[in-house]
């Protein structure tokens, strides 16, 4: 150990609710101050700050709101849900190179259907209705076709996935299933109520196959999280989490749907940006897939979880859908619980960043729905946008 | 459709030459002018060889369908009475894949490998939609899956 080995050592979340009137500013600020009360540190100490780059919540408001003295390290992740795992590795790179020893990243989100205000369309309700009239970005070559919303373009690529393989469209009913399960036992999770693979079925279709469960809850809220340097973290209230790896990488993002399908690896054969960040991920841990004790996968549609239990190699091709329709990600029993807290269709979406504390949990021992043993996690970013994947370990390694 | 609400591309955007020929009636491809790599959305780059020289190919304006969904509310105003309707990738014949919208397919299973050729429907004098039905197509019927025509469906809310 140097001293300068990154540990997560708070977490901390606001409530998830729909409508609750509140900005994200407010909300940003509860959250890390959560997260400083978990770790035993003030919010004043914080040297570092890592954010999404649709984040609306700025430094410089930040840092007036909390009286933080002084930022040594600040950076963001390119665009949105792509970000969860690479704001822990930009805090881990901060932290090993020693430009700062107290890093907050953290996700604030106000995007209930009631809630749009604000001139940035990031601001609260359908950011794709908002679009305008008038493109000329790359949505120009979609919305006026009718191609518009992100659940339409999961869903595009998802009946090629599900063709590429010949499965059935239940295999992602059966992940909103296993999510919606975990959600029943967590007291944070906005939709608490068991789903049957029946239930899944027959609920309205948004973008065939993708039904009504298969999409995140849009709801109000924040989370943050703090990576501390291990000869800080010692020292703190809480057990440290390690990060033994952290990757990143770029992919076709969804906006540009049809290069997507052209250069994604389960389409062509072409390497893809999700596989990439695996490789780079394992490689530089130690670590394979067999270490992996539970997995916090992005899913801003269900459909996102089988393309990265294949991308990190946790299934072969084409077989993430029998491995999620016999159990294989659900708690307990499943060989690899995925999303034990219900996901983003069942505790709450706030970006997949809700996916990081509750890897945190599970490492600590103190997840509702605890994996037993639970060693190593493996959180990851979206596979529609730039992205990045960590590896989180009970304890420093 | 709900015409006027169709969203179109900003005159000042990259790529007039694909609306321009589709008001032509014609579908055309970018291509690069060095090494004639199709690239669709249009770029100012070839990503294989770096030109800035580009032209603009008629192609046959037949493809299969790559892949589909059927398309239920939350939807964009402009399409809000037209749901249930098909959104496809297009692998045209010659190679590039296109975002599009399938038509007149009542009666058609819609399938990945489906055959389809082109159809332009004019949603005004300045926009033209190259939307895609099955191949051999039946001439135009009403009805769900029917080519939106903008004399029946043209109104403003």
């Amino acid at each position: 150990m140097t001293g300068r080995d990154p540990a997560v050592v708070g977490i901390g979340a606001t409530r998830f609710e729909k409508g609750s009137g509140r900005d994200e500013l407010d909300l940003a600020t509860e959250a890390i101050l959560a997260a400083c009360a978990d770790a035993g540190v003030s919010a004043h100490e914080l040297d570092g700050v890592v954010r999404y780059g649709v984040e609306q919540v700025r430094e410089p408001e930040l840092c007036a709101t909390l009286g933080i003295e002084e930022l040594t390290f600040l950076a963001e992740t390119p665009s949105g849900g792509g970000g969860v795992a690479s704001t822990v590795g930009l805090a881990a790179m901060a932290v090993e190179a020693g430009h700062a020893s107290l890093v907050v990243c953290f996700r604030s989100r106000v995007r209930s259907k009631g809630a749009s205000y604000g001139a940035d369309p990031n601001q609260g309700g359908r950011p794709w209705a908002k679009a305008g009239a008038l493109l000329g970005g790359p949505q120009r070559w979609q919305h006026p076709f009718g191609v518009a919303s992100p659940a339409q373009e999961v869903a595009l690529i998802a009946r090629r996935y599900l063709h590429q393989y010949g499965l059935d469209d239940d295999v992602i009913g059966h992940q909103a299933v296993a999510q919606r399960d975990h959600a029943s036992r967590n007291p944070a999770a906005i939709m608490r109520e068991p789903l049957t693979i029946e239930q899944w079925r027959d609920a309205r279709v948004i973008a065939d196959p993708l039904r009504l469960h298969d999409c995140s809850l849009e709801c109000d809220g924040a989370v943050a999280l703090l990576v501390a340097s291990s000869d800080r973290a010692g020292d703190l209230a809480q057990p440290p989490v390690g990060v033994a790896s952290y990757a990143f990488g770029s992919h076709p993002i969804h906006t540009q749907l049809a290069d997507y399908l052209a250069t994604s690896d389960a389409y062509s054969g072409r390497d893809d940006g999700q596989r990439g960040i695996a490789r780079r991920l394992f490689a530089g841990s130690g670590l394979t897939p067999d270490d992996v004790d539970a997995a916090m996968l992005f899913d801003h549609f269900t459909p996102a979880v089988l393309l990265a239990l294949e991308a990190y190699g946790f299934c072969g091709p084409g077989e993430a859908g029998p491995f999620v329709a016999e159990g294989g990600t659900r708690w307990p029993g499943g060989a690899l619980p995925v999303n034990t807290h219900g996901g983003s269709n069942g505790e709450a979406f706030v970006h997949g960043f809700n996916h990081l504390p509750e890897a945190v949990r599970q490492l600590r021992g103190t997840a509702v729905n605890q994996v037993e043993g639970c060693e190593v996690v493996l959180v990851n970013g979206s596979p529609t946008d730039p992205s990045g994947a960590v590896l989180l370990t009970r304890g420093i390694r | 459709m709900n015409l006027e609400l169709v969203p179109r591309p900003a005159p000042w955007a990259a790529g007039r030459e694909f609306w321009e020929a589709a008001a032509a009636g014609e579908l055309r491809i970018q291509r690069c002018g060095a090494c004639g790599r199709w690239r669709h959305p249009p770029a100012p780059r070839c990503a294989a060889c770096h030109s800035a020289d580009a032209r603009w190919d008629p192609v046959a304006g037949t493809g299969t369908v790559f892949t589909y969904t059927e398309i239920q509310p939350p939807v964009l105003p402009a399409f809000e009475d037209d749901v249930p309707y098909v959104g496809v990738v297009v692998a045209l014949a010659e190679g590039p894949l296109l975002v599009s919208r399938l038509v007149e397919h009542n009666g058609v299973e819609v399938r990945v490998g489906l055959p389809v050729e082109v159809v332009f429907v004019p949603i005004d004098e300045q926009l033209t939609l190259p939307l895609f039905r099955p191949a051999g197509g039946q001439p135009a019927s009403s009805g769900p899956g029917s080519p939106p025509s903008p004399t029946t469906t043209s109104r403003s809310r």
